[in-house]
């Protein structure tokens, strides 16, 4: 429901869990330029505000709440950053009386609108510091190579587009920053982005929809900017990359195009695909490279479903390259021939099945699901998409198989001594 | 099963032991989809060395990692494509002192923890299947071995610690696990792995009752005593090493401070020396004290941040970490705020917050079905009840926490282990 102009609220009313969560997110178009200052405003905003002039008190008063937690959120999901504030704290029916929630609501609304200033302007101090953690982040991207891998992959598949920007931009633009440019964006943020809020709790959602509406009343709104993804259909040879670092363990990924989206109604079959193909113990990569040859101890692919790619990554000897990726080619092959078998794909559909069953049993998986489909703009019930997952046969699946185009193999492997 | 109330956190749970010895502990959750069950068994990278029946046995490192991975292997194939049959998705892992298998449905539970029970009371181990585990393994090693955040422990605990096995990495080396047969799984099984030795967590919409029919009709029904754990003499509280180095291809400084500290007593005793040392850290270095304040500030810590406490049989330990540009500069501050703690103690309005503060996570804690199962089991082999939380935690004064403070941070308790990034100084 839209609770102020351009406010959109997702309220799931559960009275299951002990704890309540809060999200607010601000839609923005993902944009080498923007992405570093979208990271950095939750940071600089967690730092003090009108009436907790620094972290020390802000984190008390967290305390009170018996112990709150309130922290910066930075998503990518497709063309579209959202960046906010995401809160988890005690449901109010285990406080002896307390009002927790409405005091995260207040406190959630000082952080956004209220911030600590000086002349107009962010503390000098907080920005600097914060965005020395921003750049040390970026640069950290190196440390776990799993990720910098796939990282690296995107970087190269999406040349030239806004998905190749990374979730919190580059170090260029980022050292760029200064407390008056951030000051002055932040003004934009806050009246031109689409906001998109997630409560999941024991409230109702007039309840939470009331309290939100009071704490917000003084946002400032002009024209909206409605940020989208653009699905490029594009073939071509593939591409290698290789990379060395010093390491022990070689990482190869493989980045596939697919010109489908989760909007598509054949976005179900691709998704039973990626799980026949790679996801979980009964995956063609896990039995065969995994545990038929022993190449490596984790060999898996994952789809992404607003921009519509699919990775493949492994850790494998380096002199295993080769080897590994025919075999991991060749696995994708056989799902486009169409060789899946009944256990294949019926555990398949029944792990995708119980995972969007398990859903609703965690707070914050339901907010990142809540959150993706308000970006997408596709709602389907559980049921319905249960039953769409149960539809899909091995034609369908070897349909979307075909559907996919290699366009990257990344491999990062050990530096020559 | 007998049904226990704990209406001071809102929960509920039943409870058994089986003649064979197995403790089961069902926590229903009825309006939940998932049903998690988690069967643990007090046996993990730690319990190298053993004896039975006064023979000594020394297995090689990674044994108990190797043997999670086994287990998984029957006489009909693997167990994973049974669960996958029955909608189960199965996983396990290893820490040092419990070897843990679990499964996640939504349907078919009770075939799920049939095939569960059934494969960790069967050793089916040939030659061939454990000698290809090992390329597995090995670059499962290999993985934790790029990994900064894995390596600072693993070289913090080999630095701080004289012989406790904890100074070996959970998954040993690829060197140690080349000597791991099909005979060793076998021999560590027999020495571990009897229902005595285990404990049985469900959470979930479940019939406790048809729990424990089915663990009692699928388990071994003897109850026959496991091998004796064997960890050496107790460890001086002297760390013997000041700190380690070592570079990596990493961005920053990542490090560890560790502070040794007493290993607490058996039962409630263990939970309270756990509470203790977490209060002791939030109050001493948590967000709202003067000292994180300071050093974030300064650029010396960010986020990656923390401090806590951490126990094994035998070895205990308060330790702070994170990325830092300084980690010299951190833990000397954090050892001078600590010696001016431990004289002025902590406001006691700063204490009752923090309490309550603590009290609201360790709650909402208890939605993770993960979190609460596993902690189940660690507190039950520990001899305590984890859902007597809140009396524990109650029962903590101001002054324990000054105490702990006085005797546990102090510079001969401390190493520090830090990764430094390859071509800096």
């Amino acid at each position: 429901m839209e609770i102020l102009p351009g406010v959109t609220l997702t309220a799931v009313q559960m009275q299951k869990f002990k704890t309540g969560s809060l999200s607010v997110n601000f839609l923005r178009p993902l944009c080498k330029e923007e992405a570093p200052l979208n990271a950095l405003l939750p940071s600089v905003l967690l730092r003090g505000t009108v009436h907790y002039p620094d972290m020390r008190s802000l984190s008390a008063a967290l305390e009170e709440c018996y112990g709150a937690e309130i922290g910066g959120t930075v998503r990518k999901k497709g063309e579209v950053q959202a960046a906010g504030l995401y809160a988890d704290f005690m449901d109010d029916r285990l406080a002896a009386g307390e009002q927790v929630a409405q005091r995260v609501v207040s406190l959630v609304a000082e952080i956004l609108l209220r911030p600590r200033m000086e002349n107009g302007c962010f503390c000098a101090d907080f920005v600097k510091q914060e965005q020395d953690n921003l750049i040390n982040a970026i640069r950290s991207r190196i440390n776990s190579k799993r990720a910098y891998a796939a990282s690296q992959t995107v970087k190269a598949m999406f040349r030239g587009e806004a998905y190749a920007v990374d979730r919190l931009g580059e170090e260029a633009e980022a050292s760029a920053i200064t407390p008056t440019s951030l000051t002055e964006y932040y003004r934009r943020w806050l009246s031109e982005s689409p906001i998109e809020i997630c409560y999941i709790g024991s409230l109702s959602a007039n309840q939470i929809a009331t309290m939100l509406t009071q704490a917000f009343s003084d946002l400032p709104r002009t024209t909206l900017v409605h940020p989208t993804t653009t699905i490029l259909s594009l073939r071509r040879e593939p591409q290698e990359i290789r990379e060395t670092m010093d390491i022990t363990q070689g990482k190869l990924c493989l980045g596939f195009r697919t010109d489908l989206t989760a909007r598509d109604p054949e976005w179900t079959a691709m998704t039973v695909f990626a799980t026949v193909y790679g996801s979980g113990v009964t995956s063609k990569l896990f039995c065969n490279v995994r545990e038929k040859q022993s190449l490596c101890y984790y060999a898996a692919a994952s789809l992404e479903r607003f921009k519509g790619l699919m990775l493949v990554s492994s850790g494998i000897d380096f002199e295993q390259f080769e080897t590994a990726k025919a075999a991991i080619l060749r696995e994708w092959k056989a799902c486009c021939d169409g060789v899946i078998s009944e256990t294949e794909l019926s555990s398949a559909k029944t792990q995708l099945i119980s995972s969007l069953q398990a859903l609703e049993d965690s707070p914050a998986q339901m907010d990142e699901s809540y959150l993706g489909q308000a970006i997408c703009g596709v709602w389907c019930d559980i049921t319905d998409r249960i039953e769409d997952i149960r539809a899909v046969t091995v034609d369908d699946v070897s349909a979307a198989a075909q559907r996919l185009v290699l366009d990257t193999v990344y491999f990062l492997e050990g530096a020559e001594a | 099963m007998k049904r226990m109330e704990y209406a001071d956190i809102g929960e509920t749970c039943y409870t058994a032991t089986l003649p064979n010895g197995l403790q089961i502990r069902v926590i229903p959750k009825p309006d939940f989809h998932r049903i998690y069950a988690f069967y643990a068994v007090h046996y993990g990278s730690i319990d190298t060395t053993f004896s039975v029946g006064g023979e000594k046995f020394r297995t090689p490192d990674g044994v108990a990692h190797y043997l999670e991975h086994k287990m998984f292997d029957m006489p009909y194939g693997d167990a994973m494509s049974r669960f996958a049959d029955y909608g189960g998705n199965p996983n396990a892992f290893t820490s040092h002192t419990m070897t843990a298998y679990y499964f996640d449905c939504t349907e078919r539970f009770e075939e799920n923890v049939t095939t569960l029970l059934e494969f960790v009371s069967t050793p089916y181990f040939t030659q061939k299947s454990v000698e290809k585990e090992s390329g597995i393994i090995a670059q499962e090693i290999r993985m934790y071995e790029d990994s900064a955040g894995s390596r600072v422990y693993d070289d913090l605990f080999r630095a701080m610690y004289e012989h406790h096995p904890i100074r070996v990495p959970i998954a040993g080396t690829v060197d140690s696990i080349q000597e791991i047969t099909a005979d060793t799984l076998t021999q560590c099984h027999a020495a571990f792995y009897a229902p005595s030795n285990a404990l049985l967590c469900v959470m979930g919409n479940v019939d406790a009752d048809r729990v424990a029919e089915i663990a009692e009709k699928v388990l071994p029904k003897k109850n026959v005593p496991i091998a004796a754990h064997d960890y050496g003499a107790a460890e001086s509280m002297r760390a013997p090493q000041r700190r380690t180095l070592r570079k990596m291809e990493v961005s920053m400084p990542t490090f560890v401070a560790g502070f040794k500290a007493e290993p607490a007593a058996f039962g409630a005793e263990t939970m309270k020396a756990e509470f203790l040392g977490d209060l002791a850290a939030d109050l001493l270095t948590g967000i709202s004290s003067p000292i994180y304040q300071k050093l974030y500030e300064q650029g010396l810590i960010d986020a990656s941040f923390s401090a806590g406490y951490e126990s094994v049989t035998g070895a205990a330990m308060f330790s702070v970490s994170g990325d830092s540009r300084d980690p010299e500069a951190v833990t000397n501050a954090v050892m001078r705020e600590a010696e001016r703690a431990a004289k002025s103690g902590f406001d006691e309005a700063y204490f009752a917050r923090m309490m309550k503060a603590t009290l609201g996570r360790k709650l909402r804690d208890l939605d993770s079905f993960e979190s609460t199962c596993y902690r189940m089991c660690e507190y039950a082999f520990a001899g305590v009840d984890y859902f007597s939380f809140r009396n524990v935690l109650q029962s903590i004064t101001n002054e324990d926490v000054r105490l702990f403070l006085e005797n546990c941070i102090r510079e001969e308790r401390c190493t520090l282990s830090v990764i430094t990034p390859k071509g800096e100084k």
